[in-house]
């Protein structure tokens, strides 16, 4: 006869698939943020797009090639392991500037009374989930992607859009002081005076536009808000989204095995009901009626 | 659940079915993979406008599922979503990913996303 499965076994299960139901309300509530500012970021620069120009699917050419991969990694249920955000060919690349970005990431929304959303990404992503997600750049000299300027904090207004407006005046603060990034600079040369050493020393050098990013496929001088749609963008893409899929990978998983579980306790129960019956019916005297 | 990795070894895209505006967003993000492959192109997302009907919905949901062997996950805008549900509901397969994602004009309805609602049935048959 199959052992009944002890009760917590369901019951630790059924804990850890309620703590994967708020994960996944929470990761899906981010979602839900960052793809509203993004919009409102597309909105508005489209809004001030020169000629009435719209940044629409039309605007990208008829062959391209995605920068981003999905890396899925499967790993058996159990021991549970921490998943961490891809940033693989950075790293691989020895690429400092995007490890530096990447702490300042984490970083800068600390200051600013709340954890960012990587660092939120990174409590909620459970580990021990199969399968896991990542997107990770496809190019190592992509690396340097605009998710530095990420300007969206959970904390930080109670409506999404309100929210969403605000982290924009936000990245575009933050923009100032960033030195990281290539910087649109249409006048360089009527700005910068021929007998100020201060100030030419003060201009970084451009950064060539990488050829794999899809911002410049679509704009020669892409605007402020075009950069930070692509920024909420490439985190919607990058973050949030393996984050949910691990997330309903995993309980999907959970699920299964609880069904599981449940199917094989509900068997034991009526087997042991069974041999309970038939033991009683063997232990019952035979009476046989008695013919006249 | 398996473990082979033949199963998930080459989904290597993300897909999208959406709106105009959510394709942009994905696309400006570089999810964009366009090939040409016998004078067929083969994109992997697809824009839902006012002249796409259910039934190129669901083709389109069918290539990324069943045909296509190289998308990891599926973003679908939940409006549009909501128009193939059943199919959605059938789908059992671990590999792609189906998310259900907002749109522009659309808010995300919990009571209509189908891993909620799987949630709901397995808390409730107990």
């Amino acid at each position: 006869m199959d052992e009944i499965p002890k009760p917590p076994a369901i019951d630790l299960l059924l804990f850890r698939y309620l703590d994967l139901i708020d994960s996944y309300m929470t990761l899906t509530s981010l979602l839900t943020r960052v793809h509203t500012a993004m919009h409102v970021n597309l909105a508005k620069a489209n809004f001030v797009a020169p000629h009435g120009e719209r940044f629409g699917p039309e605007r990208f050419p008829t062959t391209m090639e995605a920068r981003w991969r999905v890396d899925v990694t499967v790993a058996d249920y159990e021991p549970p392991a921490r998943a961490e955000v891809a940033e693989e060919p950075a790293k691989a690349a020895g690429d400092k500037d995007a490890e530096d970005e990447s702490c300042s990431l984490s970083g800068e929304d600390s200051e600013l009374g709340g954890p960012s959303i990587l660092e939120l990404v990174r409590i909620i992503k459970l580990g021990g989930g199969i399968p896991t997600f990542r997107v990770i750049n496809r190019h190592s000299e992509d690396a340097d992607l605009p998710t530095d300027r990420l300007s969206l904090n959970p904390h930080r207004g109670d409506s999404a859009g309100a929210g969403g407006e605000r982290n924009v005046d936000h990245a575009e603060n933050e923009d100032e002081s960033d030195d990281s990034y290539e910087k649109v600079d249409p006048f360089p040369a009527a700005q910068a005076d021929p007998g100020d050493t201060t100030t030419a020393k003060a201009i970084p050098p451009r950064k060539k536009p990488s050829p794999h990013d899809p911002l410049f496929w679509i704009s020669a001088l892409p605007t402020q808000t075009l950069r930070t749609a692509q920024s909420q963008a490439v985190v919607f893409v990058t973050e949030v989204v393996p984050g949910l899929a691990t997330v309903a990978a995993e309980m999907r998983a959970v699920e299964i095995k609880i069904r599981r579980l449940r199917k094989h306790r509900a068997k034991g129960l009526k087997d042991k009901s069974s041999q309970e019956a038939q033991s009683k019916d063997v232990k019952a005297p035979d009476v046989k009626p008695t013919s006249s | 659940m398996t473990t082979n990795t033949d199963l998930f070894k080459d989904r290597k895209f993300l897909a999208i079915i959406g709106d105009e505006n959510t394709v942009s967003g994905m696309l400006l993000a570089g999810i964009g993979q366009v090939d040409v492959i016998n004078e067929r192109t083969e994109k992997n997302f697809f824009i839902v406008d006012a002249k796409v009907d259910n039934p190129m919905i669901e083709a389109a949901f069918d290539n990324f599922t069943v045909e296509r062997k190289d998308i990891g996950i599926l973003l679908i805008n939940q409006h549009v979503a909501e128009r193939i549900r059943y199919k959605l509901d059938d789908f059992k397969s671990p590999f792609p990913t189906v998310l259900e994602i907002p749109s522009k004009d659309k808010p995300y309805d919990p009571e209509k996303d189908t891993i909620l609602k799987r949630v709901k049935l397995l808390t409730g048959d107990e």
